[in-house]
C-alpha cells in the first residue's frame, strides 16, 4: 500500500516537473501511516502537502481549483461565525456600551430577524442613529455560546439608505409574561412591580421584577430613558417594551419609546403560594419558594445594598443567598437553623440562588438541620481551563482574588500570590467545573508557587504561568474527587489516568464482532 | 425553561462527523440559539472533543492568521480553522508541528460547497500537543460511545431517533465496522 502510494505521488509531481525520491516519500508516509496510524488516505495528503509547500507548487495545481468566499445575506442565513458580509439592516436599539474599546453596541434588524452588532471603538466609523436604515458592508460575525452577533471594523463600510429596511414585529403586541419566549421582540404588558433590586450601574435608573397572573420577569429601565420611577407593589401598563435573553433568561427592557401608566387596580400576580421545597429541586427561577435550611457559610458582602450573602444548606445540598438591605429583615447566624418563607429564586449562568425580600420571613429553628455535602468522583478529559487560573493575587485582608490589581472591597492593596485552577472536565455525556486549590495546581502541574513567580518574573507578564498550564494539563484524562459546591467540585484528590484499562480494546472488539 | 448550561463535548470519529450532513434547525426568531448538527448514529452536537494527529496545517489568512488543519484519526480526518478569535488555538496550531498528536475541543459547523457538498468542520477553542497513550485512551473511550449510540438506536432509546430515520440510512453496520478497525488499528 505504501509502495503503491509512494509511486502515486511521484508521478503526480513528475508531471509537474518536480522530481521527488522514492525513498523519502516513502519514509514520511510509512511515519504516519504506522506510528502515528493515521489513514493511507490522510497520509498521502499529509506527505502531498509537505511537499508542495517543500517545492513551492500550488495546491490547485496538484489538484484542481479552490473555492471563492459569499458575501451579501440576510440575518437568519447568519449561522457561522467569522464570516465576512453585508448586511442592509435598520438599527432597532442602541445599548449603552459597557466597555470603552466598544463605541456602539445595540440590536440591527432586517425582514428576516434581529442580530446583536458590535462596533469597536477603534473602527473611527461613523455613529449609527436608532430608527435609522444602512447599507453595512464588510462586518464579520461572531458567536459566542451558540449566539451569533455581528463586528463592525476598519474595513466596514457604513452608508445610510434612503429606503427604510423593513424589520419584523413592530407593532407591540399586549401579551402575558409567561408568553414570553424571544428576544428582540417589541411588546406591551399589564403588571405589577414585585421586587425593586439596588442598579449596580449608574446607566440603570431602575431595575427588579415585575409580575402578572402568569409569572414574573426581571426588567431593566435604562437612567437615559427618562422614565418616570417605578414604585414597589403598584400596577401598571407599560407599553413598547423589548424583549432581552440572556442565557436562557429572559427580560424586558424599557427605551426612549417605552410608556410608563400607573393603573387603579391591583394586578394579581402569580406564584405568590409559595411552596416548601428541598434545595436540590430548585430548578427554575422566579418562584417563590419556602425553606427548612442551615447557614452554612456568610460571605463579605461586595456591595452596601447586599445585608447578607453566603450559602445556606439542607439535607439535599447547599445553595447560594442574598439578602438585600432593604428588606430590613433580622441577621442570620452562620451554623443556625431556620424557616424561610416567600424566598424567590434566581439564576445565573445555571447556578441558583434565592433572595429574600420584603415579603419573606424568617424563624429560627430549634432542630439543627443536617447539611449534605456528598463527596463525588468525575473522570474525564479537561476541556477547558477558566480564566482567573493560573498565577493570581489575593487581597491580604479578605483573600479574594484581585481583579486587575484591586480587590473590589478594598482597592488597590499588594497582593498576596496564589495557585489556582478553575477547569472543565468531561465525560462525553456530563461536564463537571473544578476548583484546584494551590496544593492540588502544584501537584497535577508540576509547577509550585515560587516556580510560578520566577516565570512571571522572567516574562513580565503573569499569563506565562497560565498559558504552559493549558499546555500541561488541557486534553488529557483525569479521574477527581471532592466535595459538589455550586456548580463546582472543590477538589482533593486529582489523577492523571495513564494508560488503557486491561483488556479494554479486546473487550470492546469482542462487542463487535 | 431551559437552563444555559456548558455544552458537552461528543466523542465522534471523523468518519462519523465527515458523514454528518445535518444541520438542526434554530428556532428562527431566536437569533442566540445554539447551532447543533445530527450525526448519522443520533448524536445532538454542539461540541466535541477529539485526538488525532496534525497531518495538514496552513495560513491561509491574508491580514491576519488563519489556520486551517487536518487533524486525522483511525478513520478519517476532521478539519479545523481558527483565526483571531479563537487566540488560543491559532497560537497552538503556529506552534505545533505536522505529524503530532494535538487534542482538540471545539464547536462543530456544517456548511454547503458551491457544488452542493455538505462539509462539517471544527472551530477549535483549545489545542495541546499529547502523546500516543493520550490518543489510545481517546479511540477507546470514542469506541465505546459511539457502539452506545449505535446501540441506543437500534433498541429505539435513542431520543432522535426519528430524526436519525428521516435523514440517514440507518445503516449502522457501517459504523459498527468503523469501530471494529479502530479497535484493530489499535493492537
Amino acid at each position: 500500500m505504501i509502495d503503491e502510494t509512494s509511486e502515486q505521488i511521484r508521478k503526480r509531481f513528475l508531471e509537474l516537473n518536480v522530481d521527488i525520491e522514492l525513498p523519502e516519500i516513502e519514509r514520511r508516509l510509512s511515519d504516519l501511516a504506522e506510528r502515528f496510524k493515521v489513514p493511507i488516505a490522510e497520509a498521502e495528503r499529509s506527505v502531498v502537502s509537505y511537499f508542495l509547500r517543500e517545492r513551492g507548487i500550488k495546491r490547485e495545481d496538484y489538484y484542481g481549483t479552490p473555492q471563492g468566499a459569499a458575501s451579501s445575506t440576510r440575518i437568519a442565513d447568519i449561522n457561522q461565525s467569522e464570516q465576512w458580509i453585508n448586511l442592509h439592516a435598520k438599527v432597532v436599539q442602541l445599548w449603552d456600551s459597557t466597555s470603552p474599546s466598544i463605541d456602539q453596541v445595540g440590536l440591527i434588524g432586517d425582514e428576516t430577524g434581529t442580530i446583536k452588532f458590535v462596533k469597536w471603538t477603534k473602527s473611527k466609523l461613523p455613529a449609527l442613529v436608532e430608527g435609522k436604515s444602512y447599507s453595512l458592508e464588510n462586518m464579520t460575525t461572531d458567536e459566542w455560546e451558540g449566539r451569533f452577533s455581528v463586528k463592525m471594523n476598519r474595513t466596514t463600510r457604513i452608508q445610510e439608505l434612503d429606503e427604510a429596511v423593513e424589520t419584523q414585529d413592530q407593532e407591540a403586541q399586549l401579551v402575558q409574561i409567561d408568553n414570553i419566549n424571544q428576544s428582540g421582540q417589541w411588546i406591551n404588558l399589564r403588571a405589577k412591580v414585585t421586587q425593586l433590586w439596588e442598579s449596580e450601574h449608574e446607566s440603570i435608573d431602575q431595575i427588579g421584577l415585575i409580575g402578572d397572573e402568569t409569572g414574573t420577569i426581571k426588567f431593566v429601565k435604562w437612567a437615559k430613558s427618562n422614565l418616570p420611577a417605578l414604585v414597589e407593589g403598584k400596577s401598571y401598563s407599560f407599553e413598547n417594551l423589548v424583549t432581552d435573553e440572556f442565557e436562557e433568561r429572559f427580560s424586558v427592557k424599557f427605551n426612549n419609546g417605552s410608556s410608563i401608566k400607573e393603573l387603579d387596580e391591583d394586578i394579581e400576580t402569580a406564584d405568590q403560594n409559595a411552596q416548601l421545597v428541598e434545595i436540590d429541586s430548585i430548578t427554575e427561577s422566579n418562584k417563590w419558594i419556602n425553606l427548612h435550611a442551615k447557614v452554612v457559610q456568610l460571605w463579605e458582602s461586595e456591595h452596601e445594598s447586599i445585608d447578607q450573602i453566603g450559602l445556606i444548606g439542607d439535607e439535599t445540598g447547599t445553595i447560594k443567598f442574598v439578602k438585600w438591605a432593604k428588606s430590613e429583615l433580622p441577621a442570620l447566624l452562620e451554623g443556625k437553623s431556620y424557616s424561610f418563607e416567600n424566598l424567590t429564586t434566581d439564576e445565573f449562568e445555571e447556578r441558583f440562588s434565592v433572595k429574600f425580600n420584603k415579603g419573606s420571613s424568617i424563624e429560627e429553628l430549634d432542630d439543627d438541620i443536617e447539611v449534605g455535602f456528598s463527596a463525588t468522583e468525575f473522570t474525564g478529559a479537561m476541556v477547558h481551563i477558566q480564566d482567573g487560573s493560573g498565577l493570581i493575587r489575593r487581597c491580604p485582608i479578605c483573600n479574594r482574588a484581585l481583579m486587575k490589581g484591586t480587590c473590589m472591597e478594598h482597592g488597590n492593596v499588594d497582593g498576596i500570590h496564589d495557585l489556582r485552577i478553575k477547569a472543565v472536565l468531561d465525560d462525553g455525556t456530563k461536564v463537571q467545573e473544578a476548583l484546584f486549590n494551590r496544593e492540588i495546581t502544584e501537584s497535577i502541574s508540576g509547577i509550585t508557587l515560587e516556580e510560578a513567580k520566577e516565570m512571571a518574573v522572567d516574562a513580565l507578564d503573569q499569563s506565562v504561568v497560565l498559558d504552559e498550564m493549558k499546555k500541561r494539563l488541557l486534553g488529557r484524562y483525569y479521574t477527581m474527587s471532592g466535595s459538589i459546591l455550586d456548580r463546582y467540585m472543590l477538589v482533593e484528590n486529582v489523577q492523571l489516568v495513564e494508560g488503557l484499562p486491561d483488556n479494554g480494546i479486546d473487550a470492546l472488539l469482542r462487542e463487535v464482532t | 425553561m431551559a437552563s444555559f448550561a456548558r455544552e458537552v463535548a461528543y466523542r465522534i470519529f471523523a468518519r462519523e462527523l465527515s458523514d454528518t450532513t445535518v444541520a438542526l434547525e434554530r428556532d428562527p426568531d431566536d437569533a442566540y440559539a445554539p447551532q447543533y448538527v445530527l450525526t448519522p448514529t443520533g448524536a445532538k452536537v454542539n461540541r466535541v472533543f477529539v485526538i488525532g494527529t496534525l497531518t495538514e496545517k496552513e495560513d491561509i489568512g491574508t491580514d491576519t492568521e488563519y489556520w486551517r488543519a487536518r487533524i486525522s484519526d483511525p478513520t478519517g480526518a476532521f478539519f479545523m480553522y481558527a483565526g483571531q478569535y479563537q487566540p488560543d488555538a491559532t497560537r497552538a496550531l503556529t506552534e505545533a508541528s505536522v505529524p503530532e498528536f494535538l487534542a482538540v475541543v471545539g464547536k462543530v459547523s456544517i456548511y454547503t460547497t458551491e457544488d452542493g457538498h455538505v462539509m462539517t468542520s471544527i472551530r477549535p477553542e483549545t489545542i495541546s500537543v499529547v502523546d500516543a497513550l493520550v490518543r489510545d485512551r481517546w479511540v477507546l473511550e470514542t469506541s465505546r460511545q459511539t457502539l452506545d449510540r449505535i446501540k441506543e438506536l437500534e433498541e429505539g432509546s435513542c431520543e432522535n431517533l426519528s430524526m436519525v430515520e428521516e435523514n440517514y440510512s440507518m445503516d449502522l453496520e457501517q459504523y459498527r465496522q468503523m469501530v471494529a478497525s479502530a479497535l484493530e488499528s489499535m493492537q
